[in-house]
């Protein structure tokens, strides 16, 4: 009987026990789950999308490249609140139409726009830049969390040509049938030219009658461009200050009849990706 | 049913057609298109023994002419005697459909002194002309101020140009003939049309 009774107690003991190391992990976990999820932290919800390089249209290069990007914040609290940001690299152009900082009442979904600004002497990569956003919520402590920005800038190219005008290629003219590209890349470029929509006989010789010194004529003669051939022209290292002026004339030996002949010159600036250019057929 | 079955088929590999070009629509590169016009002007070159006369703006087709002078002596009794020309070698290049004439100017006639013109000639005194090919026995004759027609072409002769072969003049000379020195101008003419 007595052996019985002790029996009876130990199991209650043990009974007891896992009761209380049960109540223990319970409390621990809650109180952890409680800790990591501050609600502090909920307050402040921040996502953000990919930027987008404004579109590059021909003719109207200038020095900067933008791309917009936008935060969306979430601030959630019924109390009055001020939104403050901090872009922590000097060595970008990173601004917000909205200023600094943005202040409101009660839950809201802030978009926060955001103007990233490069130079052609940025090559294509991506990039990164940190953002602090500080939410400051009266007679709280003010929350900060911290965001990568970032921007993936590919190859970009703009030819400007000085007018956009029919290229008028006659023996007599010699100024209508001249044509001045401005070109613009951030990386080393080759520029090609076809011929499309042509009459299937036509024959044009490309003189270059000037380039800037950053740029270069892959031919010392004057270059035969046929019809639906692609030609490389010019090259250069990244940059805005490439010029070229270049002259068209009707190859000497293109057997055309008397008349008109409308076509195309397709202008294409490419990456160079070091592989070898392909020189124009000189004339 | 069966059409129901395929559909998804169907628009599965239009799907996977056109991802291609979706892609494709995504280069990089900076493209301009200009649009230009070439204006190929009418261009006649009319070549005799290698000299060559250019079509000009304000009239199409060329003119050449070479001075022809010869001394005439009719033989008395002599029905016909005949005074030969060098030969003239005659080429074309033309961009546009062409024709090319042959013709000579009216003569003065220079005698005792005294220089008169072919219509100032007796009918009778004139002198005659002629032409041919050089590879021809046949001779043809050759009115004053005519445009006798040597060569028509529907096309452009090409950058080699129409080789409108050798000819030659000659001037027919009768005992009624007026002696004296005749003087003139035997011209080859090409135009566009």
């Amino acid at each position: 009987m007595k052996t019985k009774g002790r029996k009876g107690k130990a199991r209650t003991r043990t009974r007891i026990r896992y009761h209380l190391l049960a109540s223990t992990l319970v409390t621990l976990l809650f109180m952890g789950g409680y800790s990591l999820a501050a609600p502090r932290e909920t307050l402040l919800k921040i996502s953000s999308d990919h930027f987008r390089i404004a579109p590059l249209p021909s003719g109207i290069a200038g020095p900067l490249i933008t791309a917009r990007g936008e935060l969306y914040v979430e601030v959630v609290t019924d109390a009055r609140w001020r939104l403050r940001w901090e872009f922590l690299s000097e060595d970008y152009r990173i601004t917000s139409p909205l200023g600094q900082e943005v202040s409101g009442k009660g839950a809201r979904l802030q978009r926060i726009p955001i103007v990233w600004k490069f130079d052609w002497m940025t090559p294509p990569g991506l990039y990164e830049a940190p953002i602090n956003i500080m939410l400051e919520i009266a007679g709280e402590e003010s929350i900060t969390q911290r965001k990568l920005l970032k921007l993936r800038v590919p190859f970009l190219a703009v030819i400007t040509p000085q007018s956009f005008r029919r290229l008028r290629i006659t023996d007599d003219n010699h100024l209508d049938r001249q044509l001045s590209l401005e070109i613009h890349a951030n990386a080393p470029w080759v520029l090609q030219v076809e011929v499309t929509k042509s009459h299937e006989s036509l024959a044009l010789v490309c003189n270059c009658l000037y380039h800037s010194v950053a740029t270069q004529f892959l031919s010392s003669a004057p270059v035969l461009v046929l019809p639906n051939q692609i030609i490389g022209l010019a090259q250069g290292e990244a940059g805005g200050d490439h010029r070229l002026v270049l002259d068209w004339q009707k190859a000497p030996s293109a057997p055309l009849r008397a008349g008109d002949y409308p076509f195309y010159l397709r202008f294409s600036v490419l990456p160079v990706r070091g592989e070898l250019l392909q020189k124009g057929g000189e004339y | 049913m069966k059409a129901i079955r395929v559909l998804p088929i169907v628009l599965l590999l239009i799907c996977l057609t056109a991802a291609p070009a979706f892609a494709q629509s995504h280069k990089v590169d900076a493209t301009v298109l200009i649009p230009a016009e070439l204006t190929v002007k009418p261009l006649l070159i009319l070549s005799v023994n290698g000299v060559k006369d250019f079509s000009n703006d304000w009239l199409p087709g060329g003119v050449l002419t070479h001075s022809f002078r010869k001394e005439v002596t009719p033989v008395p009794g002599q029905e016909a005697t005949y005074v030969e020309s060098r030969a003239y070698e005659v080429w074309v290049y033309s961009n546009a459909p062409w024709a090319a004439r042959i013709g000579r100017t009216d003569y003065i006639v220079r005698a005792a002194r005294q220089s008169r013109f072919e219509n100032q000639i007796d009918q009778e005194n004139r002198l005659g002309f002629e032409y041919r090919k050089t590879d021809s026995d046949n001779w043809q004759p050759l009115n004053v101020w005519s445009m006798t027609p040597i060569w028509d072409a529907a096309g452009p002769t090409g950058n080699d140009g129409q080789e409108l072969g050798s000819y030659q003049f000659r001037g027919v000379v009768d005992s009624r003939t007026t002696p004296g020195k005749y003087s003139f101008a035997v011209y080859f003419t090409a135009y566009q049309e």
